[in-house]
């Protein structure tokens, strides 16, 4: 009988049909999500690279059981980080673990486990190639294939597994900015640019072409021109922020942001980001355009005009701002029957390659260069809330409802069993 | 005569003051743990909103309240069923179902049956109160009759496991606490770490646990269902096993 009843449990765990009956259908992918995995043509490889806990991995496994069911040739290895520190190394994984999708030869890598993040990276993994994202040379700008410190070529390469392409131009070869360029950046630029190059810009953003414009301390640029076509100043001083300090950053001048304003951009960001040495924005209301903020920082923070050394203070009365300030905001407006698209950044640093790999500054790196190269799909990403949400209960209600089930049921159910006994017993 | 003894068997747990008084205590645990659980929704409802694939109030209840109470069925269901065959023993009253001819599967189907409807009594007790919420807000109705369904598989299966361990022997005591001990043990077995891949594979699989978070999400899930199914049948099968041996030879201990 026992052996029956085992094979019969063997025989179970094979044969196995699911059906999720909840009324939001929670368990199950969004439409958008069944999109994305079926547009990956080549077999899918995810590499989670993690810790030996069970729970983890059996939520990693469940995961990708339901992409499974739409593309049976997904194949998922786990790599211990504890144990097997060699092939950590060889993939190069993140300390903390991450998730690697490959296919063909992309490849995206996660931090943070949740269907809205496989399906944004599932979407990277396969869109079309040759967005060409051109960077700014002449200026002493931050290089995007130089291997330095403050340098960009980490953002560059992971931009490439995105399907972005970097270029580097120089404005006084070339002063025509191509039309196939379809993200202009100004990565910090040290001195200054001549007014020809500056019409070009302004040029390129008049046809409609988007535009990322990195700040950096220095205030020397001569680029005054495009700050009034957009809109957008620096803000005299560096952002300082008390609040930060609590997380045991290096220096004064290290922000750290974790409240993220609502926009399209913002969600299901996880971690925080670290901006060292930011300037922070002002922004002008200018017709026909939505501005934004991207990054805010907390309100215990302030423009720090004066040296910083020893006890620095926000001084109230001087031309010092208090938090919470805008360090990057983000610019939609309709240019030449399309959607115009422009962020401008109070810091370069970020991106930087010595800083890139801090809290979630490469993830949301990826992000804002693939939303400048207007790709909404990306970021879409919409699950259906359940009916049954919001509850508006009074107080009254509560204690009516409450007070009949804690005390009136279980008092009618004990005179029930007194009754009872006064019939056992005279009987 | 399944249904005659069905019968008996319910109306012999009615009649007695303690089955009711279990059900007040049982209650009075219910509300409060429910409150308490819907107070916890109501302070954290809008953060809860902004996750993807938020969970409403149902969902919420459903695995915060509704779930918890199957490890409380590992304590009750033995209690209920100890004294359904030990009693019969020990009063020497089994003498007398066996000598008349009812067949060995209707005495134990029956007392199953008849044990099953209270224990369905009082699991309605813990699902009216998510349904009262029906005045207040859209109540995912298919996911709260999961839940029941989970709730009164969970309870088949233990009662029919206390039902064979209390045909095991005359002492009701030993009976509760042997089959509590092996309803737990089977409960904790998926829980811990083994080194060997495929028997913590066999181990995850067999442990009553693991087959039951599907339905307080919602999923209906065969494997699940048909877990619980196995299980009860394999216990009421015992228990018939073990009854007509003693029509064999005669001899309860």
């Amino acid at each position: 009988m026992l052996a029956i009843g085992a094979c019969a449990l063997y025989i179970n765990e094979r044969i196995n049909t699911r059906l999720d009956l909840s009324a939001n259908a929670r368990h199950s992918l969004t439409g958008q999500s069944i999109k994305a995995v079926n547009a990956v043509t080549e077999p899918l490889q995810v590499t989670a690279v993690m810790g030996p806990d069970k729970l983890q991995r059996e939520a990693v496994t469940r995961l990708f059981d339901q992409y499974q069911k739409y593309k049976p040739d997904i194949e998922l290895e786990f790599v211990n980080l504890e144990t097997q520190p060699a092939r950590v190394r060889e993939l190069q994984a993140a300390a903390g673990g991450e998730l690697i999708l490959t296919s063909g030869t992309r490849e995206q890598r996660l931090q943070s486990l949740s269907e809205r993040n496989v399906t944004a990276a599932l979407t990277r993994l396969t869109r079309a190639d040759g967005n060409q994202v051109a960077f700014i040379t002449g200026h002493d700008e931050r290089s995007s294939l130089t291997q330095g410190n403050s340098d960009l070529r980490e953002l560059a390469a992971r931009l490439d597994t995105a399907g972005l392409s970097t270029q580097e131009i120089s404005l006084v070869t070339a002063p025509h900015i191509p039309d196939e360029i379809d993200l202009l950046v100004i990565a910090a630029p040290q001195r200054r640019y001549f007014p020809g190059e500056v019409a070009s810009i302004l040029d390129y953003l008049g046809r409609g072409g988007n535009l990322l414009w990195l700040l950096d301390e220095s205030d020397e640029h001569g680029l005054q021109a495009i700050a009034t076509e957009l809109g957008i100043s620096a803000l005299p001083g560096i952002v300082l922020d008390a609040s930060s300090s609590a997380y045991g950053t290096d220096s004064p001048t290290f922000v750290i942001i974790d409240q993220l304003p609502q926009h399209p951009l913002n969600q299901g960001i996880a971690n925080p980001l670290l901006m060292p040495g930011s300037k922070a924005l002002a922004i002008t209301p200018l017709a026909g355009q939505q501005v934004l903020p991207l990054l805010q920082t907390s309100p215990r923070s302030w423009t720090e005009t004066g040296a910083i050394a020893g006890a620095v203070q926000f001084d109230e009365g001087s031309i010092e701002r208090q938090g919470p300030l805008v360090v990057a905001a983000s610019i939609e407006r309709q240019k030449q029957h399309k959607m115009q698209r422009i962020a401008v950044v109070g810091d370069a640093d970020w991106l930087a390659s010595q800083w890139i790999g801090n809290g979630a500054n490469l993830e949301y790196a990826e992000r804002l260069f693939i939303w400048l190269t207007a790709d909404d799909q990306l970021l879409a990403f919409e699950t259906t809330s359940p009916r049954d949400a919001k509850i508006e209960a009074s107080a009254k209600t509560i204690l009516v409802m409450g007070g009949g089930f804690l005390f009136g049921m279980p008092l009618l159910l004990v005179l029930i069993a007194s009754a009872l006994w006064q019939r056992l017993r005279k009987g | 005569m399944t249904g005659v003894i069905a019968r008996r068997e319910f109306h012999a747990l009615l009649k007695s003051p303690f089955t009711w008084l279990i059900a007040a205590i049982l209650q009075v645990f219910f509300a409060w743990y429910f409150l308490s659980t819907l107070e916890q929704y109501l302070a954290i409802q809008h953060q809860l909103a902004l996750q993807d694939h938020a969970p409403g109030v149902t969902a919420f209840l459903a695995f915060r309240y509704l779930a918890p109470i199957c490890a409380l069925l590992l304590l009750i269901c033995p209690l209920l069923t100890m004294r359904c065959l030990a009693d019969e023993y020990r009063h020497h009253t089994f003498a007398l179902l066996q000598s008349s001819p009812v067949p060995v599967h209707a005495i134990v189907l029956g007392k199953f049956i008849g044990v099953m409807g209270f224990v369905s009594l009082l699991l309605l007790l813990a699902i009216l109160m998510p349904l009262s919420l029906l005045a207040l807000t859209d109540v995912d109705l298919p996911l709260l009759g999961l839940s029941l369904l989970g709730l009164i598989i969970t309870g088949a299966m233990c009662t029919a496991a206390g039902l064979f361990f209390s045909s095991l022997t005359k002492n009701t005591m030993i009976a509760a606490i042997t089959s509590s001990t092996v309803l737990l043990l089977l409960w904790i077995l998926g829980k811990g770490t083994y080194s060997d891949a495929g028997i913590q594979t066999a181990m995850t699989s067999l442990s009553t646990s693991t087959h039951l978070g599907t339905f307080f999400q919602g999923l209906l899930d065969t494997r699940d269902v048909l877990y619980f199914f196995i299980l009860t049948t394999l216990f009421l099968s015992l228990t018939m096993i073990r009854i007509s041996s003693f029509n064999r030879n005669g001899a309860p201990i």
